[in-house]
């Protein structure tokens, strides 16, 4: 049986923080929703098998959304007919016209491992040796990724600004 | 504007903490994720099971449709130990050597074989054979099962029960297979009497090759003491056949009736 308790009381200590870096990831409310859900299944999966839960479960999240951003035969299709279109007014990450949003905006922009790198150094505070072990690759790919993610933000944000 | 990392963090901090996650619907969705993927590991097992099962299943039963019989195992490993295990049934009651199912699978056509030792329990008559010249086996000979029967088949039997049997290797074996390749390949002239022995015997030479495979089977008419046999594969026919001196002690401890060594046939009349 496994540590039930334990693991809702993960959750309610992590789970805004994860849904949170999740929206950041994707750009969207729903699908951070369900990128993070996706993630904490993961997670309640390997529970009791694994030593530091928080580290797995930004990993998995990563990795759940640079797989989710990969092409796929079975994936979605582009359609002449649009779907109904999001209400871009009721609070999305997308929308808003001050600096942050702004900011926020250009950061969907990315590619999803630049994406990723900034979310786990910026938001979640991590180090580059941490970032670098979530994410599995060198700390100096790390650190070239997150140089370039800044520096095509700085581009963006000044690019829009003028 | 050129945004600093306070900038940065600012802005992914902005609306740090809405939402909250509803636990129990995740846990219910994790349970299910996880039914979902036992099912499909044990569909998958299953289906492995079942074509390993099909597949084990039709190959016994294949090598059953290609078996000469019920002992097909123990022919397989008797005939590739044949050689080996033809020595250790010398003088045997018929346990050492061979199989029924070995018998059969060396089997010629035109005799049958029953579980002594490979010995045949039908013999050719001389009249099934022709009288083709060429070679009585069919490749270089290492060792021949000797098999000996009464000449006098009881009345009414379709069968002959072999009353002894051995196993000549070697230079007997050679020695053997050189008399009788070089035994006349034309009747002789002479004649022998028509009258058997009532101890006369008759002999099946079982050839095998170098690997245990089987070259020829040999058979003789009565080897009486006054005149040669006449012996058959079935195709080729030698005539005046006499053991050599060498084997006949051997030969006549498995049949009383063999002509003993240094007996020098007689014709009794010419024609």
């Amino acid at each position: 049986m496994r540590d039930e308790e334990g693991f809702r009381s993960f959750v309610e200590a992590n789970g805004a923080t994860l849904l949170h870096a999740a929206r950041l990831l994707t750009g969207d409310h729903h699908r951070g929703e369900d990128l993070v859900q996706t993630a904490l299944i993961k997670l309640y999966q390997k529970w009791g098998r694994i030593e530091a839960p928080l580290p797995y479960a930004r990993r998995a999240l990563v990795n759940a959304h640079i797989d989710q951003t990969r092409r796929r035969w079975w994936g979605e299709r582009p359609t002449e007919t649009l779907p109904e279109q999001a209400d871009l007014d009721s609070g999305s990450a997308t929308a808003g016209s001050d600096s942050r949003d702004e900011l926020r905006r250009i950061l969907a922009g990315l590619a999803p491992r630049e994406r990723a790198v900034i979310v786990l150094r910026y938001y979640c505070d991590l180090s580059e040796q941490e970032t670098s072990a979530t994410l599995g690759m060198p700390v100096g790919t790390v650190k070239s990724t997150c140089s370039r993610a800044l520096a095509r933000l700085r581009v963006e944000v000044t690019s829009g600004a003028s | 504007m050129s945004p600093s990392e306070f900038d940065l963090r600012a802005a992914l901090h902005d609306d740090d903490g809405n939402g909250a996650l509803d636990v129990d619907q995740l846990i219910f969705a994790a349970r299910a994720h996880r039914s979902q993927r036992r099912t499909r590991i044990l569909s998958t097992a299953a289906v492995v099971v079942a074509v390993a099962a099909l597949g084990v299943g039709g190959g016994l039963l294949a090598g059953q449709g290609n078996s000469p019989g019920p002992t097909s195992g123990a022919a397989q490993a008797n005939r590739d130990n044949a050689a080996a295990s033809n020595g250790k049934a010398a003088g045997g009651s018929g346990t050492g050597f061979g199989s029924a199912g070995s018998a059969s699978r060396q089997a010629p056509a035109g005799a049958s074989l029953s579980g002594n030792a490979g010995c045949p329990t039908t013999l050719r008559s001389p009249a099934q054979a022709s009288a083709a010249s060429g070679p009585l086996f069919s490749e270089p000979v290492q060792s021949v099962v000797v098999c000996a029967y009464n000449a006098i088949l009881a009345p009414r039997a379709t069968s002959q029960t072999p009353r002894g049997h051995t196993v000549l290797r070697g230079a007997q074996a050679t020695q053997l297979v050189n008399s009788l390749e070089n035994a006349p390949t034309r009747r002789p002239q002479t004649m022998c009497p028509d009258m058997i022995r009532a101890d006369a015997s008759r002999f099946a030479f079982i050839g095998l090759g170098a690997n245990g495979t089987h070259a020829g089977t040999v058979t003789t008419t009565a080897v009486n003491a006054g005149c040669g046999a006449q012996i058959t594969n079935g195709t080729v026919t030698r005539y005046a056949w006499t053991p050599p001196s060498s084997l006949q002690p051997t030969l006549a401890r498995l049949a009383p009736g063999t002509p003993a060594a240094g007996t020098v046939p007689i014709p009794s009349r010419t024609k």
